[in-house]
């Protein structure tokens, strides 16, 4: 696949746009789908892929190989939908440790989470944060391994980890029977990373 | 195995590499609880997928290509070939680095130069080449920061193009460095012009310290960050300056004196500072630092 894309970006830093629309069949639809979990709009979501095919036809006799393809072109969409968000992303954030992952036996919340129902479980991803939700998106929508999320991220592959947990506990928490306290939805880029 | 929690995620996704997978089957076949886990980690990424597949189909390529007719490359490309032309190619990658050099960079550099320049132009006789050895190094010193530290955006493409790391920051030391001497070098021959003295004379008062400072700010820049060098050449500027009021200490105050003098020793520790951080430079530009931030490729 991915000296399929090589190949075709080459045909795009000679300035050939049908190799342009090529990646854009390839790999618009995913792109699409994580610009849109991360802006919660269709519309900021198109402009934002849009940008992001502007950004490689420019930037296409650059690409240096030291990523995918894909794993590229994830990053500079996500750029360009942080651009829209117009508030400083996660990657910026120093304080995110990696020492959040868990250890020993799996809890109760994760059986919960196993006997949910599947559309609760999409509504509760629509109603995490954008942090977390990207980091479902790149893992399970796109399909990334850790290495490429970090990547993507600009973080150790730890903080990855420890992301996708902090994502499904939050989701096994409100998927859970009220007998606690559900957290509210969380929408806005927050600064604090929650425990 | 002890329990494989934290593969389980990429277990569920099928991106984990062949023989981890084997593994961690193996594993999850006898352990209820790692069982369990799974089970939820395969409903989280059976409800992404879903999100992601409701996903209406992009629009049309038109609508891109519509926006690539006005479109042009911001920098275009090198197409020479490379290894070819080296005085050609070399010359053409220290043209474009003033532009890519932020505006602020020259603006504060300028602003620093001009007061300098302008106290020296009207000090009595004698006192010019002081007032320059207290202005031009920080002035330098501050450029190099700016040009050499990163972080602006046509760093990014730099830093993805086919040139070398190396052969950019010495391309951006050298016009940062070259335009701060430049100006400098022009004030020292006004200031023979207005009150006597040689142009050597007048040299020996900024340049050792202009290259130390410009060394020290430089590897801090390149292996930390500009603010910092920044920070670092401003304070030593006021340890220089505070040295003149007599209120340091005697050791502290020598050690100011001798960083603002110029010495062949001077000199050459500021030789080995820029060689060391360019040879150097592969290795620190491997460091894990957040790339992307929200200003990015555009």
């Amino acid at each position: 696949m991915d000296d399929t894309d090589r190949s075709t970006l080459a045909r795009v830093a000679a300035g050939d746009q049908r190799a342009l629309a090529e990646l854009y069949t390839r790999h618009g639809q995913a792109l699409l789908a994580y610009a849109e979990g991360l802006l919660g709009e269709r519309q900021a979501a198109e402009e934002a892929l849009q940008d992001t095919f502007l950004a490689v036809w420019r930037a296409a006799a650059s690409f240096e190989g030291r990523s995918a393809v894909r794993t590229w072109l994830f990053g500079i969409c996500r750029r360009q939908a942080l651009t829209r968000l117009r508030r400083p992303g996660p990657g910026t954030v120093p304080v995110d440790s990696a020492g959040e992952l868990p250890a020993g036996e799996p809890g109760p919340e994760a059986i919960a989470l196993a006997r949910a129902d599947a559309r609760a479980v999409g509504a509760a991803i629509s109603a995490l944060s954008p942090r977390h939700r990207e980091v479902l998106d790149l893992a399970f929508g796109a399909g990334m391994s850790y290495r490429d999320i970090a990547t993507v991220l600009g973080v150790p592959e730890g903080t990855v980890k420890s992301r996708l947990f902090q994502a499904r506990n939050h989701l096994a928490r409100a998927l859970a029977p009220v007998s606690e306290p559900v957290p509210g939805p969380r929408r806005g880029w927050s600064e604090e990373e929650p425990g | 195995m002890s329990h494989p929690r934290d593969l389980l995620p990429a277990y569920a996704a099928g991106t984990l590499p062949p023989g981890s997978h084997r593994a961690v089957s193996a594993h999850v076949t006898g352990c209820r609880a790692c069982m369990d886990e799974l089970q939820a980690w395969r409903m989280v990424a059976q409800a992404t997928r879903a999100r992601s597949a409701a996903v209406a189909a992009p629009p049309p390529f038109a609508a891109i290509q519509a926006r690539l007719r006005s479109a042009s490359p911001v920098v275009a490309p090198y197409r020479g070939r490379v290894g070819e032309r080296p005085l050609v190619r070399a010359a053409r990658l220290l043209w474009r680095q003033p532009r890519l050099i932020g505006w602020p960079v020259w603006l504060v550099c300028g602003i620093v130069l001009a007061v300098g320049i302008g106290l020296a132009a009207v000090a009595p006789p004698g006192m010019g080449g002081q007032l320059l050895a207290e202005t031009v190094p920080l002035a330098a010193a501050l450029a190099v920061a700016g040009a050499c530290g990163g972080g602006d955006p046509a760093a990014e493409l730099v830093a993805a193009s086919p040139t070398s790391v190396r052969a950019i920051l010495l391309a951006r030391l050298t016009v940062a460095l070259g335009a701060v001497f430049l100006v400098a070098f022009g004030a020292s021959g006004l200031l023979v012009g207005l009150h006597g003295g040689t142009a050597a004379g007048v040299l020996a008062f900024w340049l050792g310290p202009m290259v130390l400072l410009s060394a020290i700010s430089f590897t801090m820049a390149v292996i930390w960050r500009p603010m910092p060098a920044v920070a670092v050449a401003v304070g030593l500027w006021a340890g220089k300056v505070m040295v003149g009021t007599g209120g340091l200490h005697p050791v502290v105050a020598y050690v100011f004196t001798a960083l603002w003098t110029d010495s062949v020793l001077g000199m050459a520790a500021a030789a080995g500072l820029v060689v060391a951080t360019v040879v150097l430079l592969p290795w620190l530009s491997s460091r894990p630092l957040p790339r992307y931030g929200p200003a990015g490729v555009r």
